[in-house]
């Protein structure tokens, strides 16, 4: 079985990968040519005879079709998209085939989720996501992907197993929850600032819940123009640190869903934040990108590497 | 409905579902009781109301009614629910009413799986050509209804599915053919029930006149013989069936057979010749060998000619005390068997015992008194008995007039026929001079079966057709034994010497049969090919028994051993698969490469060595690009290649094998010079 369960990011269908054996409805099929058999044997009826026999070969036909119609189909995993730990992570693959043949009704899903089916028939390439849970932290190798088909007749079930070798980004699961963990030497920086008075006064921004209630412009609000928070040039500097160490108490898996509930947080104000986690610091920044190399590194802390999990994959293919 | 989406029944889907099993079933409603149109049509309306949204699927109660009702349906159409048509009504019913109940796939799947089953079943009641072509069509039909139901798009297109459905049964052929001809039959294993309702044809086990008159019109074949070597003379082709030899004064019936029990066992089953009866009858030569394939009866006589001397069939064939042929089934199947007959023999030539004498004159007192007294007056006036025989026939010959149209008769038969009406067919001839002989001390006896038939020349066989049924006479003469006498053929010679087909046509065969054309040439050529086809078929797939297998199967390879059978059921089977896989793989081969694709090719595999492999999206162009800017010399060869592809590929230049070979040279030495 080792052989057929390979790496890699594209995988080809061939003999040597697929599993072939009757389906349930093809054992009732066999009941029914059975039952044909019987009737024409007891009635010595030649025609009868040759209507058991005929959909006796039929069946063998059908193996060979069921094969073909599977054979030669190509997967290629393109690109993952990350998502939080036990949520949905997103695979989008490519399905493919030779232009000179049709697939049709190919099955094929993760273990364990409800399939999807596409035809190859006048486009020879399609792109299709698939779905799994993200059950790791870290670098995520999805489970098996079950590729599956039973056109043309139903009677015959043919398989394959692949792993895709795009591995998904899990970060860990968001929880709310505690004080913002900010750091003590951010603390500092914060006095620091003040002290220099450097604050240039550099317009309004709507508020964000999270903004300091210091720098809400109460005027304004008065007037009825709605909640502001007053800018000041300086204030950008004025960063936050999520730390790792202003979680006492907690273990790793817990401080990082709270550190990963305020990088979100966070991130939908236009506050800079900086992270620093043992042996990590991630320099204090805005921005959709700052939030996906904070959010990487809270999901890449400490999690396992992509070679133990291929191992404990393959081991569990054994069934 | 808590099933997942995909499991319920596309539109397309049902249609086929629809079209599969109603043409599975249309040929089996000809077989039973008319109502099932009726429940075909309420469950097609009901169906459609329901997917236009119009009613509902019948709930629990309904159902229970529906099923009732068929039930007592068919309990009151037959009056019991065992025996084939009523069993196969029955499932025809669950067929039509899981059609109200189908929503999932579970569902369809059944009714498809039962459609398959009774595609098989109607060849219980029909085993022509013609059904076996329907049966072809049926199965496609359902081949796609069972595809449709496995494709999600693709069923959109009703046409792609027929030709693949196509596809498969082709494929399919090969490896039947081969199956049906090595598979062994092994005989019935428990009793079933045979075709009863068909109505009973050929000659019927008792003859009163009036009944001839309908079988005689009937057009349909009774049976087809196959002479090996000459074939006799029309004269000689009188094929006896039954042998009547008690009269009643109105009908004739068939002796009672315990009458026949007194010298052994009643039949002679397999043609064992352990019977002591069988020295009875000797034969003398001018054999025939022939073989039968008889049109199912629902009876189980046999018909054979004058006396039998060899016989088999699969249904089991014997000869019985009056020495004609009988089956051990009821004919309820087309069957087939083989027969030697002794044209000139001698059958009960010694003095017959007082008891058989008895009853070869039995006549039933108060019955056609002037009959008996002239047969009486004129065996005195006579020599011998031939004499008498003679004056007889001659009596016929004067006044009586053949016609498919007597006059009814009243209660003394024979004396109305001989002296009033004398207009008559066969079986008033018969029965009116087997009086006159057994009034005039003659055992004599009638002898029911066919007479004649007719040649198709493009197959060397006869077809003896049902307006070939005949009735006849035998007269036992001392020392001599039972000889026939046909008095028919002292009226109407030409009765005898053509079939009755040719004599009587537009009596004999309705208005929209082709045989009622038969002198137009065109049209009796069809026909007579028509019948040949039919007949080769019969002959090559239904007759196929174990016999033709064993005979086959050696012509094959020699003497049959177990190894030689496993080896060649591998080598057959293996490559009749193959064959077809093979065809598979051939329609789907990739396309051809052209030169410069080949040249490309190689290329690419140089370049691989390095390292370097062109993504599944980037253009050659793209790619010698990439390979330049890592380097120089390599990528302007590159380049050089890859324009040259270009202009081949896309502009249509031609370009020489000389100039690929430098193109490919170019990128190995600078390759190669890289490595240095």
């Amino acid at each position: 079985m080792q052989p057929r369960l390979r790496l890699g990011k594209v995988h080809t269908l061939n003999n040597k990968r697929l599993f072939i054996v009757p389906s349930r409805a093809g054992f009732g099929f066999l009941l029914v040519v059975i039952l044909l058999w019987l009737t024409g044997t007891n009635f010595e009826n030649n025609l009868v005879l040759g209507l058991a026999f005929f959909l006796t070969a039929l069946f063998v036909v059908a193996i060979h079709h069921t094969f073909f119609n599977m054979s030669g189909l190509r997967i290629e995993g393109l690109r993952s998209s990350p998502c939080f730990l036990n949520e949905n992570g997103e695979l989008e693959l490519q399905l493919s085939c030779r232009p000179e043949t049709e697939k049709e009704s190919i099955q094929f899903a993760f273990e364990g989720e409800p399939f999807t089916t596409i035809d190859l028939l006048d486009e020879h390439s399609v792109d299709v996501k698939v779905f799994t849970q993200g059950a790791q932290r870290g670098w995520y190798r999805p489970p098996r992907l079950k590729i599956e088909s039973r056109f043309p007749l139903g009677i015959i079930r043919c398989w394959s197993w692949a792993v895709i070798d795009v591995p998904i980004l899990v970060y860990p699961h968001p929880v709310a929850g505690s004080e913002l963990p900010l750091s003590h030497a951010a603390q500092h920086e914060g006095d620091r600032l003040d002290r220099d008075g450097a604050e240039d006064f550099d317009g309004f921004k709507t508020y964000v819940p999270g903004d300091s209630p210091k720098h809400i412009a109460w005027k304004q609000y008065a007037r009825g123009q709605g909640l502001h928070t007053k800018e000041y040039a300086s204030y950008r500097e004025q960063t936050v640190w999520l730390d790792w160490e202003a979680l006492p108490g907690l273990g790793c898996e817990q401080r990082l869903s709270r550190l990963c509930f305020w990088v979100l947080k966070l991130s939908a104000t236009a506050q800079p934040y900086g992270l620093r986690l043992p042996g990590v610091e991630i320099k204090p920044d805005t921005g959709l990108e700052h939030k996906q190399v904070t959010l990487k590194a809270l999901a890449l802390f400490n999690a396992p590497p992509l070679d133990s999990q291929l191992r404990s994959t393959k081991t569990s293919t054994t069934s | 409905m808590s099933a997942p989406e995909r499991y319920l029944i596309s539109r397309n889907t049902l249609l086929w579902l629809v079209a599969a099993q109603g043409i599975a079933i249309a040929p089996l409603l000809l077989y039973l009781p008319l109502w099932l149109f009726a429940v075909w049509g309420v469950v097609l309306l009901w169906r459609v109301q329901e997917f236009r949204g119009h009613w509902q699927m019948p709930r629990k109660l309904t159902k229970i009614a529906l099923v009732t009702i068929c039930v007592a349906g068919l309990f009151s159409s037959f009056g019991r629910l065992l025996g084939l048509e009523p069993m196969v009504s029955m499932l025809v019913c669950a067929l039509l009413l899981k059609l109200l109940e189908m929503q999932r796939r579970r569902d369809a799947l059944l009714v498809m799986y039962l459609t398959f089953f009774l595609i098989g079943v109607h060849f219980l009641f029909t085993q022509t050509l013609l059904a076996s072509l329907y049966c072809v069509i049926s199965l496609w039909c359902a081949l796609s209804s069972l595809m449709s139901m496995n494709q999600v798009r693709g069923n959109q297109r009703p046409w792609r599915t027929l030709k693949l459905s196509g596809r498969l049964l082709v494929h399919s052929l090969p490896l039947m053919v081969l199956l049906f001809v090595i598979m062994p039959r092994i005989g019935s294993l428990w009793a079933v029930p045979n075709v009863s309702k068909t109505a009973k044809t050929g000659v019927s086990d008792s003859m009163s006149p009036g009944d001839f008159s309908e079988l005689s019109r009937a057009g349909g074949v009774a049976f087809r013989v196959t002479f090996d070597g000459a074939v006799p003379a029309q004269s000689q082709l009188y094929w006896r069936g039954l042998i009547f030899s008690d009269f009643d004064g109105r009908s004739w019936t068939q002796a009672d057979p315990h009458d026949y029990f007194r010298g052994g066992p009643m039949v002679d089953w397999e043609n064992t010749k352990r019977a002591s009866w069988r020295s009875l009858a000797v034969g003398e030569g001018n054999s025939i060998d022939y073989s039968v394939i008889l049109e199912p009866t629902q009876q189980n006589w046999l018909y054979s000619l004058q006396l039998p001397s060899y016989y088999s069939g699969d249904m089991g064939v014997g000869l019985a005390r009056d020495f004609r042929l009988i089956s051990k089934k009821t004919l309820s199947q087309r069957s087939q068997y083989r027969v030697i007959s002794d044209l000139d023999n001698r059958v009960e030539f010694e003095p017959l015992p007082e008891w058989r004498l008895e009853r070869e004159l039995q006549l039933p007192d108060g019955f056609n008194e002037r009959s008996r007294a002239t047969a009486k007056q004129w065996r005195q006036q006579s020599d011998s008995e031939t004499a008498y025989i003679e004056r007889v026939l001659s009596h016929y010959r004067d006044s009586f007039y053949y016609t498919l149209k007597p006059p009814a008769l009243g209660r003394d038969t024979v004396d109305e026929f001989l002296w009033q009406t004398q207009k008559g067919f066969c079986e008033h001839y018969a029965s009116s001079f087997v009086v006159m002989m057994r009034a005039a001390g003659i055992p004599a006896r009638v002898v029911a079966g066919y007479q004649g038939g007719e040649f198709n020349a493009l197959d060397n066989y006869l077809i003896v057709h049902q307006y070939d049924a005949h009735a006849w006479a035998e007269v036992w003469l001392d020392g001599r034994g039972w000889v026939r006498v046909d008095p028919t053929a002292a009226v109407a010679p030409e009765r005898v010497n053509q079939s009755l087909g040719s004599l009587f046509t537009s009596d004999v065969e309705s208005l929209v049969s082709v045989g009622r054309y038969r002198h137009i040439p065109l049209l009796a050529n069809l026909r007579m090919r028509w019948d040949s086809v039919n007949y080769n078929w019969h002959r090559a797939v239904m007759g196929f028994d174990n016999e033709s297998q064993a005979e086959l199967l050696s012509n094959w390879m020699g003497d049959i051993s177990p190894v030689k059978m496993v080896l060649f059921v591998l080598i057959s089977g293996g490559s009749v698969v193959a064959l077809m896989a093979l065809h598979l793989w051939w329609t789907t081969r990739p396309a051809a490469k052209t030169r410069s694709q080949q040249y490309y090719l190689r290329f690419e595999r140089l370049l691989r060595r390095k390292g370097w492999t062109r993504q599944s999206a980037e253009t050659p162009g793209d790619f010698a690009q990439r390979i330049h800017l890592r380097h120089e010399s390599v990528g302007r060869a590159v380049r050089d290649f890859t324009e040259l592809f270009e202009s081949n590929e896309y502009a249509d230049e031609q370009v020489s094998v000389a100039q690929w070979r430098q193109a490919l040279l170019n990128v190995r030495q600078s390759l190669n010079a890289m490595k240095v």
